[in-house]
């Protein structure tokens, strides 16, 4: 019988556990054709196969059998998972990071530990109605650690400062627990991270950080750009930069792009070639926060003559005109620079803006062939704070491990943990962070929720725009 | 056809046909042969393309053991398509290109080409494709494969692929539970 067969191949090949990693090559025997066993394929053809699933199906996969298990949790199923770019996510969706401090006494200043929720709305992820998280994180080492950017499918958390030791997290949402975070440590100076990026020549995943050249009294600071790159050496890079380095990351196609709002300009990082080019903006004027449409970097600006439009940057660093606003009447005005998010419904727009003052309206429908725009005046309860969520531009889930980014060699067994308590302590401490866990999700629902909206909004687009008007009508009667 | 010109000639002259022959033929593990096209076979696979310039084609029929001649068929009739259908307009990209996908999705032939299959002659495709290196045939049926098992519970995907389950009920509860959000029925 195959299946038996099959069975003593695994053993065979993988000799014990822990052994290096992925078994090559199951060939079947020679065979006449249509009357072999039926099924049996080999582990490349495989591997090919099933790397062509989305994420979600990928891991249930993981379900078939150890063999499968191995097969699909291996770094090489990941690094095929990622080039053949399984399937994105269902549009429209919105991946994002929520996030609530977390206190353990009314009145207490400073949180003991913070909650970061990861979601997707509208990715499908659903169950028992509401879109479930795929994964939390939650502990006092991911204090003051916000979301920095995500690519290929790891969510990157840092801190928004120069810090010594400089720590980061790199983060699989939907990867298990054990092996879907990471914590790496930058050796040497102050740095602060910027941003998570990979070469798919080098096929290597780099950090690209900024080391603060700052003098006393100036208004603006001097940096210079380094690069670490995952499981090897850190390199500086030359030249020097200027701004106040409060930068907007994204990661697209082998490249890490970087804007600075003040400066007027785009940087994009090469992550194979570590080389800088930097871009400038098709304005000097009004430039909205850096966003993300049809996967490439995207920014809304107001020109001279007042008039406003949506630029994508393509591949070759070309910016392109994709939408043109129409001059709008007063009452459905938006500012560009408050801008913070972008989605294209099929030739009707939405449009996010994050106003510093609450009573901004914050949502906006455009109709591109129309030139009709309506604005939703959202309570100011609803809508979140900046502070509490970060859209992940760009992420598709996959299965890259964390672990193996760094150069663990991910041996992918079953039930296999890393870095566990005691099963006592972990029974002691249980308590504790069910409540704090509970507390994160409590101040986390007014975020979900709204998302949930907006993703509801958007799949009656492009044709039910009167009907989400009257929807909007409702929401904020 | 010119497969019979370089017989029966002088020593030189075959050797001086051979070279110029514009065909190679391939021997099924039952024996059969087949004819393709040097061009293609060099162009889509790199094994055949690797034995071309080594020199070790065999003008009575390259041994290929591992390859059925149905699977071979098919091999050999992906080829000629191939060699007669011009790329989509699709395919060719635009000066600003947005789409950055690696996987062209196969064209409307090659769509049909594997739909016709019965499932053990796909399987059976996809490891000649594998064999021979075969890039874009592994691509069109690892795709077609990949698509068969969309919407498929873990079951049925194991009866497709003629899997044993060798968890236990306990280890099986634990995947799913570290891994909830992959799964839709828990």
């Amino acid at each position: 019988m195959e299946n038996s067969a099959g069975k003593d191949n695994i053993a065979e090949d993988h000799g014990e556990v822990g052994g290096p990693v992925v078994p090559r090559k199951r060939k079947r025997a020679a065979t006449d054709g249509a009357t072999s066993g039926p099924g049996l394929l080999c582990d490349d053809v495989l591997i090919n196969i099933f790397a062509r699933l989305p994420a979600r199906a990928a891991v249930a996969c993981t379900s078939l059998s150890k063999h499968h298990h191995r097969l699909i949790r291996s770094p090489e199923f990941a690094i095929l998972h990622s080039r053949l770019g399984a399937p994105p996510l269902p549009r429209p969706h919105i991946a994002y990071l929520a996030t609530a401090p977390i206190k353990r006494r009314p009145g207490q200043k400073k949180p003991v530990n913070v909650f970061h929720d990861f979601h997707v709305a509208g990715g499908g992820l659903r169950r028992g109605g509401a879109a479930a998280p795929m994964r939390s994180l939650s502990g006092w080492r991911y204090l003051e650690m916000s979301y920095i950017n995500t690519c290929n499918g790891v969510v990157l958390l840092a801190k928004k400062e120069f810090s010594r030791p400089c720590r980061c997290i790199l983060w699989n949402p939907a990867v298990a627990d054990g092996d879907g975070v990471e914590e790496v440590t930058v050796p040497g100076r102050d740095y602060q991270v910027l941003g998570l990026g990979y070469g798919p020549r080098s096929e290597t995943y780099k950090l690209l950080l900024c080391r603060s050249d700052r003098r006393r009294g100036c208004y603006h600071n001097e940096y210079s750009l380094a690069i670490c790159s995952l499981g090897g050496s850190s390199v500086e890079l030359d030249g020097k930069h200027d701004g106040n380095i409060r930068l907007q990351m994204l990661y697209a196609d082998g490249t890490i792009y970087l804007a600075e709002r003040e400066t007027r300009w785009i940087l994009a990082f090469d992550v194979d070639d570590e080389a800088i080019t930097s871009i400038d903006l098709p304005t000097r004027r009004y430039v909205s926060n850096l966003m993300e449409l049809s996967g490439r970097p995207c920014i809304a600006v107001e020109d001279d003559s007042g008039s406003k439009a949506l630029w994508v940057l393509s591949v070759d660093h070309q910016w392109v005109k994709r939408y043109l606003i129409a001059e709008q009447p007063v009452e459905a005005r938006f500012y560009i620079f408050s801008l913070t998010a972008v989605w294209d419904c099929g030739g009707v727009l939405v449009l996010y803006s994050d106003g510093i003052r609450d009573d901004v309206d914050k949502l906006f429908v455009y109709n591109v062939a129309t030139g009709k725009m309506f604005k939703a005046a959202l309570h100011r309860d609803m809508a979140p704070d900046s502070s509490e969520y970060a859209i992940c531009w760009g992420y598709t889930p996959t299965l890259v491990s964390p672990g193996s980014m760094v150069g663990k060699v991910d041996q992918g067994v079953v039930g296999r943990r890393r870095r566990e308590l005691p099963a006592d302590m972990v029974k002691a401490l249980q308590p504790v962070v069910e409540r704090d866990r509970k507390q994160g999700h409590d101040a986390t629902v007014d975020t979900v929720s709204f998302m949930d909206v907006l993703v509801c909004i958007m799949r009656r687009l492009p044709d039910g725009v009167q009907d989400v008007q009257d929807l909007v009508e409702l929401l904020t009667a | 056809m010119e497969v019979d010109k370089g017989k029966g000639e002088a020593e030189e002259t075959r050797k001086v046909a051979e070279a110029d022959r514009d065909t190679v033929t391939l021997k099924s593990s039952d024996g059969k042969l087949f004819e393709v096209s040097k061009e293609a076979a060099a162009r889509l696979s790199t094994v055949l393309a690797g034995m071309i310039a080594g020199g070790s084609i065999d003008d009575n029929g390259t041994d290929l053991k591992q390859i059925g001649s149905e699977a071979l068929e098919n091999v050999v009739d992906y080829c000629n398509k191939h060699a007669n259908s011009i790329p989509s307009a699709a395919l060719i990209s635009s000066s600003i290109s947005f789409n950055t996908a690696p996987f062209k999705e196969p064209e409307e032939w090659e769509r049909k080409f594997v739909d016709r299959l019965s499932h053990d002659a796909l399987f059976d495709l996809v490891e000649a494709a594998n064999f021979l290196g075969m890039e874009r045939l592994l691509d069109v049926t690892c795709h077609k494969i990949s698509e068969m098992m969309k919407g498929k519970s873990p079951d049925q995907i194991r009866e497709v692929f003629n899997i044993k389950n060798d968890y236990t009920k306990e280890e099986l509860e634990e995947i799913r539970q570290e891994l909830a959000w992959a799964f839709y029925d828990d």
